[in-house]
Order: structure tokens, then sequence, then C-alpha cells
């Protein structure tokens, strides 16, 4: 095998970093076979990244995550721009004071200018949702809907229904989509902040707030890396 | 006409159609497809819809030692795989069919 076909080989493995490793190699290991004999592996099945583009679609993955170096110089700047609007968000949500005030305004300023970017920031995107998705219910439930003593209640049924539904899918056979784990898990995960917000008090509010914003953010996250 | 276009949309079915006999790895899968007439498949195509199929619950695979490289990862059709064979088969069929008998009467042999 010759040079070319290895820097081809790299090339595609690096535009796949983030898929399972063993259909990684798997797929190495037929292009393997398909350009042992080949001299110039771009006539045979096109440039890394068309090919990478190509199987993503085939396969149903993000197509685009597979071009993961290529960003121009004007998107970086306004990922950078993205960053810092975030981080302002951030400190804001979570100062004393100004939390419930301008949280939510700079968070949407933050997610607009977000929106499209590039691949590698889109989890970040996705726990600014988080974390609006987070606010939004906790207010809407602290203020608007339900007194205090019915969190535990929903807490206890979002978590035991995540239990019971994540046992559900991982124990079946074929096994389902592997988002659908994790997808149950956030909702776990937002069942445990809503009781342990609830067992901090009024005192510890904005710890609890913290924990329920902190159990979206993962959530979310985690959903989309393995989206 | 198009033909990348057609072989996009009856992809699923020719590759599930493909495993049905045998277990197949990817690259013997792309093989057998070139032989059976469909040239302009792109290997991409081919390995992204393995993994789709896969994916959806449709095919077994099995990773199997070979002597002349890597491990190869056989696929191969389950029960709900050859369900679904049958099904699209069928729709393929009547589509030919149709398309077929619209096209006899727009271009008389």
């Amino acid at each position: 095998m010759n040079s070319r076909v290895d820097d081809y080989l790299d090339r595609v493995e690096r535009l796949l970093s983030d898929i399972d490793p063993d259909d990684r190699e798997s797929l190495l290991a037929d292009l393997r076979d398909q350009l042992d004999q080949t001299e110039d592996p771009v006539a045979t099945l096109g440039p890394p990244e068309d090919f990478v583009t190509e199987y993503r679609r085939s396969a149903g993955l993000p197509v685009a995550t597979a071009h993961p170096t290529e960003e121009s110089a004007a998107i970086r700047a306004a990922d950078l721009v993205s960053i810092l609007v975030l981080a302002l968000a951030v400190l804001l949500l979570f100062s004393f004071g100004g939390q419930i005030v301008l949280g939510p305004p700079v968070l949407v300023a933050g997610w607009f200018l977000a929106r499209g970017s590039v691949p590698w920031l889109r989890t970040a995107w996705t726990i600014v949702a988080g974390l609006m998705a987070g606010e939004l219910a906790y207010i809407f439930l602290s203020r608007l809907v339900w007194p205090n003593r019915a969190y535990p209640l929903f807490g206890i049924l979002l978590v035991a229904g995540a239990i019971a539904a994540f046992f559900h899918n991982t124990t079946r056979t074929p096994p389902g989509p592997s988002h659908l784990p994790l997808a149950i898990m956030w909702v776990g995960l937002v069942g445990a902040a809503l009781l342990l917000a609830t067992s901090m008090g009024r005192g510890g509010a904005i710890g609890g707030l913290f924990v329920a914003f902190a159990a979206l953010a993962l959530g979310g996250g985690l959903m989309y890396l393995r989206r | 006409m198009d033909k990348t276009q057609v072989l996009k949309g009856i992809l699923d079915t020719a590759v599930l159609a493909a495993l049905a006999p045998a277990p197949k790895y990817g690259y013997d899968l792309v093989r057998n497809l070139r032989e059976a007439g469909l040239t302009d498949v792109a290997e991409a195509s081919v390995y992204g819809t393995l993994r789709r199929l896969y994916s959806a619950g449709l095919l077994t695979s099995e990773i199997v030692e070979s002597d002349e490289g890597p491990p190869r990862k056989y696929y191969g059709l389950n029960d709900r795989g050859r369900v679904e064979l049958q099904a699209s088969a069928k729709t393929w069929r009547e589509i030919v069919e149709a398309v077929d008998g619209i096209i006899r009467k727009g271009v008389p042999s």
C-alpha cells in the first residue's frame, strides 16, 4: 500500500473521529481492501472530504462535522464573539441579583449569535438552549403553577419513569436508538435536580437552580454528542 | 436520467437483497453490487447505508478474522431485515410495473 493510500486513510480516520471506533475500524478495513492495488485513492473514491460527507449522509450521521478543521476566519471570529456572549450570559445568570432580570435576554442574544456556527461548538449551543429551557421551566413551575410541595412528587415520578424506561430500552432486543437512553437520563437528571432543589429549601434556591440548569445542560450536551 | 438519484432511492433494498443469500463485509458488498450492474453506486453510499441499516436493527454483524489483513465485519440479515426486504421488494415491483406501463404507452416499441 503506497503512502498516498495511507494519507487518504489517515484523513478519513480523522474526519470520522467522532463515530463509534468499531464502525470506523471496519470501514477503514474495507477501504484498505479496496485500495490495496490502487495508486491514486482520490481517483477511486474521490476526495476524502467528499467520501466522508457522502458516508455520513448515507449513514444518517450529522454531515456538518465532516470538515471540523476547515472553518473560515470569519466563522472563527463569529464563534469568538459567541463564546464571549455565552460566558457573559452564564456569569450574569448565576450572579446574585442578575439571574432573573438579565439572564434570559443575554442568553437569547447568545443563542441567536450561536446558531448555525461550527460543529465543535454546538454542544455549547445546546447548553444555552438547556439553560433557557431550565430557567423558563423553573420560573413557570415555581411562580405560576405548582406549589412547592408538588416538586418532590414531580421529581420522584420523573426519576422513576426514567429508570423504568432506561431498563426497558437497554434490555430489549434489538436495542433502541442510541440517543434514547441519554434522553431518558436527561429526564431523570432533571427530576433528581428538582428533588435536590426542593431539599435545599428557600435559602438554597440559587444553588438548586444551578443544579437544575447544570442537569439540563449536561443532558442536552450528551444528547448532542451522541446524535 | 440521473441514475445516481434513482440508485439512492433503491439502495436500501439492493443492499438488503444482496445480503440475503449470505453475510458479506463492506467491500465484498460493493463488489457484489457492481457485478450485478450497479456500476455507478458510490462506495461511500454503500458503507453508509450498511451502518444505517445496522443501526436500524435490520442487520446482524460478526467480526471474522481474515488471512489477508485485519479482521472484517460481516453483515447479514436478521428477521426484521428479511421482513423489511420483503416489503420493500413488493413496493419496488409495484413501482416498476406502474412506471413501465406508463412508459409503454408513451414510447411504443
